[in-house]
């Protein structure tokens, strides 16, 4: 028991350096940014549509109705300058906890148009778990601040942190790690507690689910993927799918373990979602784009690299002929 | 602890009690797409238009439904369980199209919302073919176009199935 004790302290409590931290913070507010910012309405697309589809989840419950215009532009706008300043760990001691919690309502709230989008869930969580870890004392604007102004630490500012791998980096970076992976097993656990069961594992059901997809695409938004009518036919191919899809899901976890295992998990994940971008033409970004999985890659180890392996500099050559 | 706490929060949806009260939940959801086995005909609720020659149209959402494909479908779901909802929807898109002075819109005498049922597999080998049967939610008439019976709102039509 003491040693299963160990090994799991070792895994969850593994030391790491702040960069790596600080590289998954600014990768994951760019994408947010990005997100929030690639649909010219993203929080106020639904304005004007009436409370009758309005159907209020999770933070945003307390709603009986869906909020005032004013209101819902002024929270798309602080929500946006608050990733802002997320992204350039600026005043981070604020920023991080306000970008979370923003992100997490106005989110919720663009959800409760009866249709939870579960494309953003992990991207949530994970700035949830970002905002109030310490992601900003390197690569990040305020440690530069700090050594200008010292005082400005009541505003928020951090001061630089050591470059040294410490123990409170590894273990945030596994909290991110376990919202990469964790909501897999869910999603498998959904799939063989539903009526077929195991049975999921044939793939009539993810035809099926296919093939719903297709005939909606058809009636709503004026026609189907090619692919539709002719993944009908596959029948080795769906069994071989679905069974990768529930391996790959219940074995998600594994790749807390790092190494091999966390390569081979993270590749599998990120070709499952291109498969279902494929097939079904439902965009998961966050993953699809690998940011999701930033988690996992020891940023520092590839700034080594490229600083161990320069091209060979026409001058130092030079200067090497001149020697002999 | 707090990892602990972390990961028993993500599993919690595997419970259905814990849920939320809608069924599914943000940012904690048990992902219930691709979990459920599809009926062996799938109801779908989309907007037809019908032209005087008896033309149907299928009616893309963006014309009545804000979103992408699934958060539109949701929305008519939702819009047409209510009949005055339902009116609202199909007057609103009768209204629009009869501002139409070209192209095929320009011909539509009428507006369906409906509910059809599709055999998903007869539909994607033998080629698109129409619902094996359509309940209306509602139908309206496109204003200053020819008139004629509108049909009432639960009324069936069956396409090649016993009724």
């Amino acid at each position: 028991m003491s040693r299963l004790r160990a090994r799991w302290a070792a895994t969850m409590l593994a030391p790491a350096p702040p960069v790596r931290l600080a590289v998954v913070r600014i990768l994951t507010g760019l994408f947010a940014l990005w997100y929030i910012c690639k649909y010219d309405r993203w929080l106020s697309e639904f304005e004007g549509l009436s409370a009758r589809v309005f159907a209020p989840i999770g933070l945003t419950s307390h709603l009986h109705a869906p909020l005032p215009d004013a209101t819902v532009m002024a929270l798309g706008i602080a929500t946006t300058v608050a990733g802002v300043l997320f992204t350039l760990g600026l005043l981070w001691r604020l920023s991080g906890p306000a970008f979370a919690l923003l992100l997490l309502y106005t989110m919720t709230y663009r959800n409760s148009w009866s249709m939870v989008f579960h494309h953003e869930n992990m991207l949530v969580l994970h700035v949830l778990i970002l905002g109030f870890l310490p992601a900003a004392g390197v690569l990040a604007i305020d440690p530069w601040l700090r050594r200008r102004w010292p005082r400005l630490g009541w505003m928020g500012a951090t001061p630089a942190l050591d470059p040294q791998p410490r123990w409170q980096i590894g273990w945030g970076l596994k909290l991110l790690q376990i919202g990469a992976t964790v909501p897999y097993v869910v999603a498998g656990v959904a799939k063989v507690n539903g009526k077929a069961g195991w049975a999921w594992a044939l793939g009539d059901n993810l035809r099926d689910q296919v093939l719903m997809n297709g005939i909606y695409y058809e009636l709503l938004m004026g026609g189907a993927k090619a692919i539709t009518a002719v993944s009908i036919h596959w029948t080795w191919a769906w069994v071989l799918l679905a069974a990768g899809t529930l391996v790959l899901e219940f074995g998600a976890p594994l790749a807390l373990l790092g190494g091999r295992w966390a390569v081979g998990v993270v590749v599998g994940l990120i070709g499952l979602h291109w498969g279902i971008l494929w097939i079904m033409g439902i965009h998961f970004d966050y993953q699809l784009f690998g940011v999701a999985f930033a988690c996992f890659v020891p940023w520092e180890r590839l700034a080594r690299l490229s600083r161990r392996s320069p091209r060979p500099h026409p001058a130092g050559t030079g200067s090497h002929l001149r020697e002999s | 602890m707090l990892t602990l706490g972390l990961v028993l929060a993500i599993l919690a949806p595997i419970h259905p009690a814990l849920r939320g009260q809608r069924g599914d939940s943000f940012p904690l959801s048990w992902y219930p797409m691709f979990s459920r086995p599809r009926p062996a005909l799938e109801s779908v609720d989309y907007v037809i238009a019908l032209t005087a020659a008896g033309e149907r149209h299928i009616v893309h959402s963006k014309h009545h439904v804000r979103g992408a494909m699934n958060q539109a479908r949701r929305q008519l779901n939702r819009l047409a369980r209510r009949g005055q909802h339902a009116q609202d929807l199909c007057e609103q898109v009768a209204q629009r199209f009869s501002q139409r002075r070209r192209g095929t819109m320009a011909e539509v005498v009428q507006i369906w919302f409906v509910r059809g049922k599709f055999d998903l597999h007869q539909y994607f080998t033998d080629g698109p073919e129409g619902p094996k049967r359509e309940k209306i939610h509602w139908a309206c008439q496109v204003p200053d176009r020819a008139v004629f019976r509108v049909p009432q709102r639960g009324e069936i039509y069956h396409f090649g199935e016993a009724p």
